[in-house]
């Protein structure tokens, strides 16, 4: 049973800019240890989703419930907004993403982006945070690159800082946004092998990715979004070998083309 | 060596006229200069950041504040505010004291043109010595001089606020950061390498503007450059022709000289803040 | 006399110091023979040392300051200093904004200058003066062309670099700066303006009684005029009598 905690649980959510319908209602449930692929067409609304987890999206509608605990939100003059900061904040560290442009802060050496939310959000120890920040980067395989900015690396070298970061939240899932589509397909393998190693860990994972490999060998669970509702979901074998609907049949093939 | 002025010549007359009383005046006004650059350089930048955090607050009257200073100062002629600011202010200040030390007084401040207060509510009290009738003056120069600088660095400071990377901070966000933490540890310091081209730019324009200090009542170096440069008859102790193209010559040489420290200086402190940023210096 | 006494105990009380009054005299120190800053920085000429007199004679501790003539009015009203001694010509213009003791000078004509041979047009040429001075409303409602400027000094010097045809000043002034040579007067004298007075705030009665106080017993002891014969540019007439 104990792999059975729910860790997140999205019901019914709907999402719009102004006039355009993201979200239709689209429940999405992660338990610890669920690798959890969301593909879909651009503007499928499978980015939207991942944004609504962490609150970096407010959905106008519909519940999230993080351990158990769901989101509590208060009616404002735009609808609602979450109404205890507290619990947004305790959420977002718990669920640490990672993006699709790496988003590393600029400013800061690598070592001081994977220690800043630690430090900062978290209040912990610097050394401790500081040894652990070295020992990740290690193994995400730029243990060299500590005193280096940003731009000073790869694409994939930099994404692979952002995991770093992400991890040393010790999150209770991570959210993946595309966290390859900004790669070149020779940098895209080092970041590959590295989520490949987080999930063989049992470690809870929302992933927005476009890669079908990726989503076949690694999810427990493949959810095909359309139009902002969820047109198939099931295993990887059930959604991405045996596609019931036209619209995955015509998705797939046209991936499978490229 | 200097006693009699009338009979020397040539270099020693030269030294000597370069070393009478009002020359020491006008090299202690380059000072006096240096030291308003100095002093105003942080009070504008405070008053910048403050006009920019308020005109960015959440708190609606603050916004009004913060909009109305930048664009007050924007909209009126630096010169009325330089000779505004320090008279309004002066007022101020001694209609204030005024009314708490002598509160016996009951005739009007306002007598017709005049501005009337007794002589215990006097800024600086009239028997002070004259040096610190100068250093407030200075004082009164540096406010007037930071008030129209700030609005200036305010508009700088929330341009190079909105300019960093929306993401940057959402990221800050989506990593637990309140948005206190997220404006201090990520916007702020992602700010300066969006300000510091309007920011030396405008430091520039207030090496340039340092001479508006005679305006305030202050002996800046252009003051002391006219006054000595001046036809000088017999009754002076070293009499010469119109020499003010040599004063000015060398007041050119001080201010080329001063931009020119300041350039250095600043692509080196460009180099600093923008260590990291994508196009930055490494 | 009793009352002024009267008002400088509760003065001096007020402020808690010296018995003295201290005063503090504006002049522009830049008009020789009238004030100018000598080489050791200091404000001297005519006067700086009549008014170091009259301060002694009233008993008052003077402190001298400089003010650029443009704003010499507006800050002596304003209360950064209180007196206006600077070669000041009493107008009705100016009566109606200060005070003006009784005059120390006599009225100083003023007189053209120009380049040494060159022969003006005063009447219809380009005439420089010093902004608000009488000189320079003189010039304004004649048929010549003003050009004004801040000091006293650069309306001479325009005349000098040809900007203009000639200028107009106190004659005491321009005696000074045509002494290099270069200038010499032209045309006749103009007779514009009152006696030379020291200018007060209109609220400072008290003050201005001192002055003219001083004024008075250095015109009847015969000290004022062998004060102004030490500076032989100044017009020796008589003064108005007390």
């Amino acid at each position: 049973m104990s792999h059975s905690e729910v860790i997140l649980q999205l019901s019914g959510i709907h999402k719009r800019f102004d006039e355009l319908e993201v979200l239709k209602g689209v429940d999405l449930t992660a338990k610890k240890g669920d690798v959890v692929a969301l593909i879909g067409s651009s503007g499928s609304g499978k980015s939207t989703l991942l944004r609504c987890a962490n609150l970096l999206e407010q959905p106008e509608q519909g519940d999230i419930v993080f351990r158990g605990d769901a989101v509590k939100w208060a009616a404002n003059r735009a609808g609602r907004a979450p109404a205890d900061a507290d619990q947004v904040r305790l959420m977002r560290t718990n669920l640490s993403m990672v993006f699709q442009q790496f988003n590393l802060w600029q400013h800061m050496t690598i070592l001081q982006n994977v220690m800043e939310a630690p430090v900062t959000v978290l209040g912990q120890p610097k050394d401790q945070v500081e040894q652990r920040a070295v020992q990740l980067l290690d193994r995400v395989g730029i243990g060299d690159k500590l005193d280096k900015y940003p731009s000073q690396l790869s694409g994939g070298q930099q994404q692979r800082a952002a995991i770093a970061r992400a991890l040393c939240m010790e999150p209770a899932a991570m959210l993946f946004d595309e966290p390859t589509s900004a790669l070149d397909p020779e940098l895209e393998a080092e970041v590959i092998k590295v989520i490949r190693e987080l999930a063989s860990e049992g470690r809870t994972m929302i992933i927005v990715t476009h890669d079908m490999n990726m989503a076949r060998d690694l999810a427990t669970e493949v959810i095909f979004l359309h139009q902002g509702l969820i047109e198939e979901k099931g295993t990887p074998s059930q959604v991405l070998d045996n596609p019931k609907s036209e619209r995955l049949q015509q998705f797939l093939s046209a991936t499978a083309a490229h | 060596m200097c006693g009699d002025p009338s009979t020397l010549e040539g270099f020693q007359w030269l030294i000597c006229y370069l070393s009478t009383g009002k020359h020491q005046k006008f090299y202690m006004s380059f000072l006096v200069v240096i030291g308003l650059l100095i002093a105003v350089a942080p009070l504008a930048l405070a008053m910048g950041f403050g006009g920019a955090l308020a005109k960015r607050s959440k708190i609606l009257p603050l916004r009004w504040l913060g909009s109305l200073y930048t664009n007050m100062v924007r909209g009126i002629p630096d010169l009325i505010f330089f000779l505004f600011v320090p008279i309004a202010l002066d007022q101020l200040f001694e209609m204030i004291r005024h009314k708490i030390k002598c509160p016996e007084v009951t005739d009007p401040i306002y007598q017709g043109n005049d501005f009337v207060v007794c002589a215990a509510a006097k800024l600086p009290l009239g028997n002070a010595d004259a040096w610190v009738h100068n250093v407030y003056g200075f004082v009164m120069a540096c406010i007037a001089f930071a008030i129209v600088f700030g609005a200036f660095a305010a508009n700088t400071i929330d341009g190079a606020l909105r300019a960093v990377p929306e993401k940057q901070l959402e990221t800050a966000r989506a990593y637990g950061m309140t948005e206190r933490q997220t404006f201090w540890r990520v916007q702020l310091p992602q700010m300066w390498g969006y300000a510091l081209p309007g920011l030396s730019n405008l430091w520039m324009i207030l090496v340039k503007a340092t001479p508006l200090l005679f305006l305030l009542g202050i002996e800046d170096i252009v003051y002391w450059a006219k006054e000595l440069g001046g036809f000088k008859s017999d009754r002076f102790d070293y009499p010469h022709p119109d020499w003010r193209a040599y004063y000015f010559a060398a007041l050119m040489v001080f201010y080329l000289l001063t931009t020119w420290v300041s350039e250095k200086f600043f692509i080196r402190l460009n180099q600093r803040v923008n260590v990291g940023r994508v196009g930055g210096e490494l | 006399m009793k009352k002024i006494a009267l008002g400088t105990i509760v003065l001096a009380l007020a402020a808690g110091t010296a018995a003295a009054q201290d005063v503090r005299m504006g002049t522009e120190g830049a008009y020789p023979p009238y004030n100018f800053v000598n080489d050791d920085g200091e404000i001297d000429g005519f006067e700086r040392k009549l008014g170091d007199e009259l301060c002694e004679r009233a008993g008052l501790t003077c402190t001298w300051v400089k003010n650029d003539w443009d704003s010499i009015i507006p800050n002596l009203v304003s209360g950064n200093y209180d007196t206006i001694i600077a070669g000041m010509s009493i107008t009705a213009e100016r009566d109606e904004v200060i005070d003006f003791t009784q005059e120390y000078l006599p009225p100083d004509p003023s007189a053209f200058a120009a380049l040494a041979g060159s022969t003006p047009d005063l009447e219809g040429g380009v005439i420089a003066a010093q902004s608000a001075t009488i000189q320079a409303s003189f010039v304004a409602s004649s048929g010549a062309t003003l050009v004004e400027f801040a000091t006293p000094d650069e309306a001479v010097n325009a005349v000098r670099n040809g900007e203009a045809d000639a200028v107009l000043a106190d004659t005491a002034f321009l005696a000074e700066m045509v002494d290099g040579g270069d200038m010499e007067f032209v045309g006749d004298p103009v007779y514009i303006g009152g006696g030379v007075g020291m200018g007060l705030r209109e609220s400072d009665a008290d003050l201005k009684a001192k002055f003219n106080d001083a004024i008075c017993s250095m015109k009847k002891d015969g000290s004022l005029a062998k004060l102004v014969a030490e500076y032989p540019e100044l017009p020796q007439g008589k003064p108005a009598d007390c």
